[in-house]
């Protein structure tokens, strides 16, 4: 039990140091370079130094640390269930009052949408550079046909709507497709 | 289904119409003039989406009995592409009609400010995907357009909220312009520090923005940073570099003169450069943090499918790249036919250096915009101004000219991402916006030119006149001639730009120019923009999440919307009344 919570406590620590070396390092640096006419030379170097000593420390934390996909799972069952619920819609669609299909869009954007989307940024330590703009690129641009089915239907044109839903549901799909390859 | 929806079916959904085109291009005319005006008065423009968004509403589908949500976002997206340039024109090319013994041309400014809203334009179209779809950046004017355009859907509580805040604070921004107006109030500002027995130089001061208000609760937690920054720079550096004697006031002075003199060396002399150097010095390093997205976010447009936002919707990179070519081109024309003895070598230089300012200086505004709903346009511009005026050994017209097309640029390509978040949260097709603004931004500077050129040649502006006084024009003078006389501050921007970009390394996300931000603007803006930043927090861990995005973003929307509309309502009476 302690030998697990060492690692930890000396994290937090560290976590803790290299905050205190870039605020320390910003005010020293800033009031060097404040001084009037000329900045002063040494105490602006010192707070450079300092930020950068903070930013290696930061950087080493963020490399013993790591992050896993397991560390975000909210955002990857919200992700893998949206396109369900998106194609189920879609199917009863054309049945549908719009008025009803906008409502239900609006209810899948509080429980589905805002959690991607607030989540998203965090998951680009998960997957990396090259496949997060992969994914949320995929993902981002079916999120915008689900706006637009939306727009139409406030808008009474069911058949931008459907087209909308339909493009949607299955961008996002690829999106999950892509993420669960990653 | 019903009839109106079968009569409406029955047609393609309506997106760029003619309807729209001529509904945009006239209130963004209508407005450019207005802001062209105000902005010669007061130094600064409104951002004017919102009000063409209303007005869109109004005329498309109250008048005309027809018009959709992605259409109004088309209108949006054209009025504002016209009149933001406006805010290139007036804070540089004003500035060369104040300096008696420089020749210059104002055609040749005219198309270098041309060039620039083209190339702020095409610049970004790898910036949309990787601010607002992979960085998801929450830009709060995009935001709060996007809830005027989706009022009509959004049912009537939440239309309400937003018809109503636009109201009191449309209302508020009115009566407060109005009391400072006719002399009932000496600003619009509420100033603490006298109260508290703080010297001027610790300013605990207020603006009554409404705008910053809602900006800041529209951008939440991650705002906060910009209030530290703005506390830090003027509560705990300024203070101690006076007391350390670093910084000390005019001789002769003393008292509640000489703190004034010290609060104003601080603003200007210190804070500012500092705050120039650290948004450069983030943005930098931003940049070499996001390569690896933004190359990613160009494999995805130079793809087959046209990316993966599917074929054609998105437009192709390859017009950022003829862009830039064009404005090299255009910009050398313009800068030879303002002096056709200044060489091949400067020719070219000076369009290079000045295509490449305007990609970095659109980078930090963008971001800026993205993270807070600011734009350090004037900023970026003067330090374009004076790296040419440096480049060219003291040819004040190019360098002017450079900065024109620079300044035109960036308010070009934040108004762009705006309206491209904007379009993101209707689902408008981004290649609609750009397509329509790129064939619209030259408008705009054109009718900036001519109009600053009417209003020099009737009532004049500068320290001449003082109903007109052409701040930021004055400003931009002040700065050439600092120039001239050798008296940079290189060594504040090298400061600022290395803390900040060992910031941005560390912790990422824009930091360093949030931090820049929070330095280069008055501590009054910032404070009621901190304030909406910690609501916003309040009210997400007391009432809820829901809470925050279905009231207090509606309603923090409209405290924007109305405030812009207060400013834009302010402006043309005083283009009327000085008629």
């Amino acid at each position: 039990m302690s030998e697990a919570k060492a690692p930890l406590a000396s994290s937090a620590t560290l976590l803790k140091f290299g905050w205190a070396l870039l605020v320390i390092g910003t005010i020293v640096g800033s009031v060097g370079g404040a001084r009037l006419p000329k900045a002063d030379v040494m105490l602006s170097g010192i707070g450079v130094g300092t930020v950068f000593a903070g930013a290696v420390v930061l950087f080493l934390l963020r490399r013993r640390a790591g992050v896993t996909a397991s560390d975000q799972p909210e955002v990857l069952a919200t992700m893998r269930a949206l396109p369900d619920e998106l194609e189920s819609l879609a199917k009863r669609a054309p049945a549908l009052p719009l008025i009803d299909i906008a409502s239900r869009i609006g209810q899948l954007d509080r429980s589905h949408f805002r959690v991607i989307a607030e989540g998203a940024p965090r998951m680009l330590s998960v997957l990396g550079v090259a496949r997060y703009a992969d994914v949320f690129g995929t993902y981002a641009s079916g999120e915008r046909c689900i706006a637009r089915a939306w727009s139409a239907a406030s808008d009474h044109h069911r058949s931008e709507t459907l087209a909308g839903l339909e493009a949607g549901a299955a961008r996002i799909r690829d999106a999950v497709a892509r993420l669960d390859a990653a | 289904m019903s009839e109106l929806e079968r009569s409406i079916s029955s047609r393609p959904y309506r997106e760029v119409t003619v309807a729209t085109m001529v509904l945009g291009i006239v209130s963004g005319i209508v407005l450019t003039a207005s802001m062209t005006y105000a902005g010669l008065v007061i130094g600064f423009v409104v951002p004017a989406s919102a009000i063409a968004a209303i007005l869109g509403w109004g005329l498309l589908r109250g008048i005309m009995g027809r018009g959709s949500i992605v259409e109004n976002n088309i209108n949006q997206t054209v009025a504002s592409a016209i009149n933001n340039t406006s805010a290139g024109v007036i804070f540089t090319f004003p500035a060369l009609f104040l300096m008696d013994n420089v020749e210059f041309n104002s055609v040749a400014i005219a198309l270098a400010a041309i060039a620039g809203a083209f190339l702020g334009t095409l610049f970004i179209i790898p910036l949309r995907k990787q601010m607002i779809e992979l960085e998801r950046l929450r830009f709060p004017q995009g935001i709060a357009v996007a809830e005027v355009l989706r009022s009509s859907g959004a049912g009537l509580r939440k239309s309400m909220l937003l018809i109503v805040s636009t109201l009191i604070a449309l209302g508020i921004g009115l009566t407060i312009s109005f009391l400072v107006e006719f002399e009932v109030w000496d600003n619009d500002k509420l100033v603490l520090g006298d109260k508290l027995g703080l010297p001027a130089y610790v300013p605990v001061t207020l603006a009554v923005s409404l705008l910053s208000l809602g900006a800041g609760y529209i951008t939440g937690r991650p705002g906060l940073v910009v209030l530290v920054g703005g506390v830090l720079a003027n509560w705990v550096i300024g203070p101690l570099v006076v007391e350390l004697g670093w910084v000390s006031p005019p001789e002769g002075l003393s008292g509640d003169k000489a703190n004034a003199a010290l609060a104003g060396m601080l603003a200007g002399d210190v804070n500012r450069p500092l705050g120039i150097g650290f948004l450069i010095g983030g943005a930098l390093a931003g940049v070499a943090l996001a390569a690896p997205m933004m190359r990613a976010a160009f494999a995805s447009l130079r793809s087959p499918r046209g990316g993966t936002g599917g074929a054609g919707e998105e437009m192709s990179i390859k017009w950022m790249y003829y862009g830039m070519i064009g404005a090299i081109v255009l910009l050398g024309v313009s800068a030879y036919i303002e002096d056709p003895d200044i060489g091949i070598v400067r020719l070219l230089g000076t369009a290079v250096v000045g295509t490449l300012w305007m990609w970095l200086a659109g980078v930090i505004v963008a971001q800026c915009a993205g993270m807070t709903g600011w734009s350090p346009v004037s900023g970026m511009a003067l330090l374009a101004v004076a790296v040419v005026l440096l480049m060219t050994q003291g040819a004040i017209a190019i360098s002017v000219l450079i900065g024109a097309a620079v300044c035109v640029a960036i308010s070009q390509g934040s108004d762009m991402m705006s309206d491209l978040k904007t379009g993101h949260l209707v689902g408008s097709r981004p290649a609609a916006q750009q397509i329509t603004q790129v064939a619209v931004s030259w408008i705009g500077p054109g009718v900036a030119v001519v109009i600053v050129y009417l209003i020099w040649t009737t009532v004049g502006f500068g320290p001449a006149n003082p109903s007109v006084p052409a701040p930021q024009a004055v400003t931009l003078q002040n700065v050439i001639a600092a120039v001239q006389g050798g008296d940079v501050p290189v060594d504040k921007y090298a400061v600022g730009g290395l803390v900040s970009a060992g910031l941005t390394l560390a912790v990422g996300g824009g930091v360093g120019v949030l931090v820049g931000l929070s330095m280069y603007l008055p501590i009054f803006y910032i404070l009621p923009y901190g304030i909406g930043c910690v609501l916003a927090m309040i009210t997400d861990r007391t009432l809820g999440r829901s809470w925050t995005v279905d009231t207090g973003i509606p309603i923090a929307a409209g405290l924007l919307v109305g405030d812009s509309l207060a400013g834009v309502a302010f402006s043309i009476y005083k283009l009327v009344v000085n008629l």
